[in-house]
């Protein structure tokens, strides 16, 4: 499962440069594929999304830090558990129900991000 | 005659009060030091019913300035109703053009004023008579009186003469020195009120109203043919009125046996030297006469009571007619005039009387409160012994420029009757509140007579207060403070290595100190200059631990009792048993109805107090090498540390007028010099580890007390071993190489918690742990000074890395406001500080006169200061109803220096080269990137121009600052913004201009003490509305959105920091208009502030204070944005945590269920109404 930032943040910053993957942004920023990846250009998402790994994207929350689940691995091959949870002081780093993956394929999407 | 009448022990604010709401019908008011508690006093006895003479609660109004009041007394009057007003100051300025309509249409009102020095250089809100003498022109009659006892017979006299001669009246008495004075006086029964109002002169007031049934018009125009002769018309009232006020004034001592004249004499019958003065200097100058008198000096004093009309006929008729010298006392100053308006009316008198001239001498003294006593009498008196005595002569000060003043030999003393005591305390430890209940005690249950005055410095928070209390057989008239105490308490045992407390102690003099130690230790304790001062006055020196005995008797931190018994123990005022007889008395009265176990509690505080008061058997010789602490640490340059370091040691008396700037100009970043070391408690990082690094601690902190820094790890090389640091997280930090370093200044940290309590990190292991946590201070100072002091000297980080668009990274940049003299907890400040962290360096702020002006421009040491190249903002403050247009003009002056500025460069282009102009030209400044390569284009720009010789570049060398962008931000509290400024506030806001308003929201007048404002909300109790506001609060900002091309926010910081920050930079780069309103938690609020940022989330989460922001710049669609989410929670979660809305239920229950439910029902409302402009 990918993991998802509730409203419940208080917009501290403590997870943003703790996700191995640039999948955190801060409120209002536009984020991309791309963002300290490997992709770029035409890609296909795990997916089957076929997307510009350069185009910036809408930003999913004006209020809150937010995690695109395209890019969240768990932490999966970085570390034991996910980074964000785990120095997030009110615990509002938790998982998106909306996005369950496997360990396999998030070890896939670790290789998708930055091996491809 | 003497009559024995019931006595009142109060001050001059509420014994006029007492007399102007037994007889008026309406009240028009309207908060300003010092005459507010007038306001606030009427307030209350109406809102409980209390009665008029004729049986009617009286109708209390509070206006929108003193402008409103007067204009609401005016129509009042016209309208037929008995209608008063009370102010002072820049509110009587206000009233003036009134004034002169009221008395130019003889309408009969009395207007009580506490009479306060008008706004030059700068502010004051103490006492002299600047104000009133710019009334004196305006038609009113101006009744004088020196003392509590005066003030309140004048109130009536007053009152009785306006309705006899229809003429209006002035009842006027000194700011602070008697409208805060406590005395015991001599109470009017309501039967002598009823026996002296004038109920034929009433009817005819009543009925020349204008009424429909009956109507006639007035207020016409008229032109040269007639304007003159009818504004000669209304000669004959003026010219009966002084007969009038002396009939009613010996009326009023058939009545009471006190005796008034419009002109009152005392001393020798052949006087050759004579001091004419007004106001309350008259018990300085009374006392020096009666001593004089005893050695058969020929010399007198003229008290004057009726100022206007000035009956020239009963002032010569006073003055004996073997006066050689008169002296004529004025407490004003009005430059350039032959001389101030006394002594020209004291001169002129004489030139139209057939009496021969003396010599008559002007005297300018006490402005601004400055101290009038009598060995500044006597230095008066000498003068005129001398040939050629000085003419307009200043006394109480040393000018050294103009040589006006005059020399005095401060020795001097009048025969002392009576027991002085002082205190020495902090503002809230409760010290002055002991004293005064200690006043009422000795002076209900003895025939004594007490004074008691105090004495606050400006600051907010931790405030010293010197109490002057004396107490004696006869009735008080010493109108200044005490010289010489038969006792003295320091209640505070770290003032006594600051301050010379035992300077005015008298040879055999008592001591009581508070102090953690015993009588066996304390000595040892003491700095070397108050061990001289006990052994060479041979003191009675007591020591009491009155924490600890406070805490043994349950009593908490409330010491008050304690020191309360040990002064009533020791000070001889009354015998020692009688007095703790009194004491328990006092408590039985004030704590009975809470049974008998709390009197008992109390009954043990008194013997516990006892049980540990000691007697210090100290060696009759000198032991101590201990110096007193200079006021002033750190390197600051010479006009600081002499000037403003002796002004903080208590000193500024004595600096001459050569000190100081001529045009109230002052160098900022002062308050970094001073360490004022009030918190007892301080937070310390101890959990760095649990430390997320968010510094939301850092952006909540009203006094920029706590602060983070990112260093690499190499500078932190020579770092104190107790200095903590961790690896820093976040971009663009990197983890390996740089440490965060989070810091608190002891001494500058105030102690409110709020940090602590906004800390996100907690430990889930240890209870009520977390990152950092609040610790005695005596345990860590020692080892945090010494950081902080090694901190300051780290250099900031680079602001052009810094992610300064969210919260964390802003606050790695230095606040250029700093350690102000705001409140412990202050809910406003917040905002400034994050203000001067993003555009410090480049703006001017206008600030209304208030809360902001005060902590923000109070001598001697001032927050706003400079960054390392010497940037930072400018400030100034000019009145508080102007501060939107005086911002404005500011903006105006700006655009055209930057529009020269630009015109020039354009011209001086072939010379410079146009690459570098059109750089600057095209830099649009909008990231700090920009900002700096801005400021090396200016520098280039400079050094080339400082080659060239044309008279534009040399011109422009002058004016390359202004080719930078600069902004003009309005700052100011709601009291301003939806009141008193609220006309300028809307103007500047239409006029399309950049300019940017902050109004830091506090829902009440939160400088004068706590007074509605239109931004009290609904259910409130306030001052003026003490049984709760019944109308609901104004939302500016939809008042301002209305125009559709002004910038507006609403924001919270402690609900949403972020959304601060934002709406701070949306506004600054909106190049219109913005206006920002900030809900800022307020000590009048009524609750513990460390819960501040709490409650301001309960405020939006509860939907009572949404947030939202309004960007005209933003495409259709996406203007209008809702920053918070429709009331998730009851109101009451958030309201009923507060005393001011708690205090309205328990007053009233069914009110308060009334009021709660209005207001639940208005937020629902109010969000289906911002929900509507989601699509703007």
């Amino acid at each position: 499962m990918a993991l998802k930032i509730t409203d419940e943040c208080i917009n501290c910053d403590a997870c943003i440069s703790e996700c191995p993957n640039n999948a955190i942004y801060e409120p209002d920023q536009e984020w991309k594929y791309s963002d300290e990846t490997a992709l770029s250009g035409t890609v296909t998402t795990p997916s089957g999304k076929e997307v510009d790994a350069d185009e910036e994207h809408e930003p999913l929350s004006d209020e809150f830090y937010f995690i695109v689940a395209d890019k969240c691995t768990e932490c999966k091959g970085f570390h034991d558990e996910p980074q964000c949870a785990s120095v997030c002081p009110v615990d509002c780093c938790v998982p998106d129900e909306d996005h369950e993956e496997s360990e396999e394929e998030l070890l896939e999407k670790k290789v998708w991000l930055h091996e491809s | 005659m003497v009559k024995k009448f019931p006595k009142l022990i109060c001050d001059a604010n509420e014994a006029v009060a007492k007399v102007a709401h037994k007889t008026n019908e309406v009240c028009a008011i309207y908060p300003i030091t010092p005459a507010s508690p007038m306001g606030e006093h009427v307030d209350v006895y109406s809102s409980k019913g209390q009665k008029n003479i004729w049986n009617n609660v009286p109708r209390i109004v509070e206006m929108q300035s003193e402008g409103g009041a007067a204009g609401a007394v005016h129509g009042s009057l016209q309208a037929g109703a008995l209608t008063t007003t009370f102010t002072a100051s820049q509110g009587l300025l206000l009233m003036i053009p009134n004034m002169y309509k009221i008395a130019g249409e003889l309408l009969p009102n009395v207007i009580h004023v506490a009479a306060r020095t008008i706004a030059t250089h700068a502010l004051s809100i103490f006492g002299d008579h600047s104000d009133v003498m710019a009334a004196r022109q305006t038609g009113y009659s101006m009744l004088f009186g020196g003392s509590v006892q005066e003030a309140m017979d004048f109130a009536l006299i007053s009152q009785v003469a306006t309705l006899r001669s229809r003429v209006p009246f002035l009842n006027i008495f000194d700011g602070f020195r008697t409208s805060h004075e406590i005395s015991k006086i001599d109470a009017i029964p309501d039967d002598i009120i009823e026996a002296m109002m004038p109920e034929e002169k009433i009817m005819e007031h009543k009925k020349r109203s204008l009424d429909p049934d009956s109507p006639v018009i007035r207020g016409t125009s008229q032109n040269p043919d007639v304007f003159f002769q009818a504004r000669e018309a209304a000669n004959l009232h003026y010219e009966n009125v002084p007969q009038i006020v002396q009939e009613v004034m010996d009326e009023f001592y058939q009545h009471t046996g006190r005796r008034y004249n419009l002109f009152d004499y005392e001393g020798h019958p052949e006087a050759e030297r004579v001091v004419v003065i007004m106001g309350s200097g008259e018990g300085a100058v009374r006392e020096t006469v009666d001593t004089l008198l005893n050695s058969d000096e020929k010399v007198g004093v003229l008290i004057v009571r009726l100022y206007r009309p000035f009956s020239v006929k009963d002032f010569i008729g006073m003055i004996p007619k073997t006066v050689k010298k008169l002296v004529v006392m004025d407490r004003t100053k009005e430059p350039g005039s032959t001389g101030d308006p006394l002594y020209l009316d004291a001169v002129t008198a004489f030139a139209e009387s057939d009496r021969e001239m003396p010599q008559i001498l002007a005297g300018r003294y006490g402005l601004s409160s400055k101290e009038f006593n009598p060995a500044m009498v006597k230095g008066i008196f000498d003068e005129m012994l001398k040939p050629q005595p000085k003419n307009h002569f200043t006394i109480g000060i040393n000018d050294d420029v103009t040589f006006k003043s005059l020399l005095y030999n401060p020795v001097f003393k009048t025969k002392k009757s009576t027991f002085n005591c002082l205190f020495y305390g902090l503002g809230s430890d409760g010290t002055v509140g002991a004293n005064k209940n200690s006043i009422k005690i000795i002076g209900e249950t003895t025939d004594n007579y007490v004074q008691g005055y105090f004495v606050y410095d400006s600051k907010k928070a931790g405030s010293q207060t010197v109490s002057h209390l004396r107490f004696g057989p006869d009735p008080i008239y010493s109108s200044y403070l005490i010289n010489t105490a038969d006792f003295i308490a320091c209640h505070q045992f770290n003032f006594v290595e600051k301050y010379d407390i035992l300077k005015k102690i008298k040879k055999g003099g008592t001591f009581l100190l508070n102090a953690p130690f015993s009588n066996d230790e304390v000595w040892d304790m003491l700095p070397q200059k108050m061990q001289e001062e006990i052994v060479e006055n041979e003191l009675e020196f007591y020591v009491v631990d009155a924490t600890k005995v406070a805490h043994e008797a349950k009593l908490g931190k409330r010491t008050n009792t304690v020191l309360q018994t040990c002064f009533f123990a020791i000070s001889g005022v009354l015998p020692k048993e009688e007095a703790i007889q009194k004491i328990k008395d006092a408590i039985v009265k004030s704590y009975s109805h809470k049974g008998e176990k709390v009197v008992q509690m109390n009954f043990n505080a008194v013997d516990k107090s006892l049980e540990f008061l000691q007697k210090v058997d100290y060696p009759k010789q000198v032991t101590s090498d201990k110096r007193l602490k200079p006021m002033m640490t750190g390197d600051a340059d010479p006009f600081v540390k002499e000037v403003l370091g002796k002004i903080l040691a208590g000193e500024g008396d004595e600096l001459p007028v050569s000190a100081f700037p001529i045009d109230g100009t002052f160098p900022t970043g002062t308050t970094q010099y001073e360490k004022r070391g009030i918190a007892d408690f301080v937070p310390v990082w101890e959990g760095e580890d649990l430390c997320t690094q968010c510094n939301k601690c850092v952006a909540i902190c009203p006094h920029a007390a706590i602060r983070a820094k990112v260093v690499s790890n190499e500078e932190l090389g020579d770092a104190p071993a107790t200095l903590k640091s961790v690896p820093a997280k976040g971009r663009p930090f990197t983890s390996t190489s740089d440490s965060y370093v989070l810091q608190v200044s002891p001494e500058d940290c105030t102690g409110c918690d709020l940090c602590v309590a906004v800390c996100p990190a907690e430990s889930k292991e240890v209870e009520n742990f977390k990152a950092i946590n609040m610790r005695p201070k005596l345990d860590v100072a020692e080892a945090e000074n010494q950081n902080w002091d090694y901190f300051s000297s780290l250099p900031n980080y680079d602001r052009t890395e810094l992610q300064i668009t969210n919260v964390k990274g802003s606050q790695f940049l230095e606040p250029l406001f700093e350690f102000s003299g705001a409140c412990s907890g202050c809910g406003e400040t917040p905002y400034i500080k994050m203000l001067t962290q993003l555009y410090g360096d480049s703006i001017m702020i206008a600030n209304a006169t208030g809360c902001s002006s005060i902590y923000g421009g109070n001598l001697p040491t001032t927050p706003y200061k400079t960054n390392e190249f010497g940037r930072g903002p400018a400030w100034a403050n000019s009145l508080f109803e102007d501060n939107a247009e005086f911002g404005l003009g500011m903006r105006l002056a700006l655009s055209k220096k930057q529009e020269i500025a630009a015109d020039l460069l354009k011209t001086v282009e072939p010379l410079v080269g146009t690459e570098l102009v059109q750089a600057i030209l095209n830099n649009p400044e909008e990231n700090e990137l920009q900002k700096k390569e801005k400021h090396a284009q200016i520098a280039e720009l400079k050094e080339i121009l400082s080659t060239l010789g044309t008279p534009e570049a040399i011109k422009l060398n002058q004016l390359t600052e202004y080719l930078r962008k600069k902004a003009v931000w309005i700052l100011g509290g709601d009291g301003w913004a939806y009141d008193i400024g609220y006309g300028g506030v809307d103007h500047v806001l239409a006029s399309g201009e950049d300019i940017n308003i902050l109004v830091m929201d506090t829902e009440v007048y939160s400088n004068t003490g706590g007074q509605m404002s239109k931004a009290t909300p609904l259910g409130a109790s306030a001052k003026f509305a003490v049984s709760g506001k019944k109308t609901s609060k104004k939302s500016l900002a939809l008042q301002a959105v209305s125009y559709q091309n002004v910038y507006v926010a609403q924001v919270a910081i402690g609900a949403k920091d972020l959304q601060t920050l934002k709406a701070i930079e949306e506004a600054a780069a909106y190049p219109g208009p913005s206006i920002i309103i900030a809900y800022s938690h307020c000590g009048e609020h009524g609750y513990d502030l460390k819960h501040g940022a709490t409650q301001q989330e309960k405020a939006v989460e509860t939907g009572y204070w949404p947030l939202f922001r309004f960007d005209p710049s933003k495409e259709k669609g996406k203007r209008f944005k809702l920053d918070s989410k429709a009331p998730q929670a009851p109101l009451k979660d958030f309201m009923y945590k507060e005393t001011r809305f708690t205090r309205v239920a328990k007053e009233n229950a069914e009110l308060g269920e009334a009021l709660l439910k209005q207001a639940q029902e208005e937020v629902e409302s109010k969000w289906e109404r911002l929900e509507l402009y989601r699509d703007m």
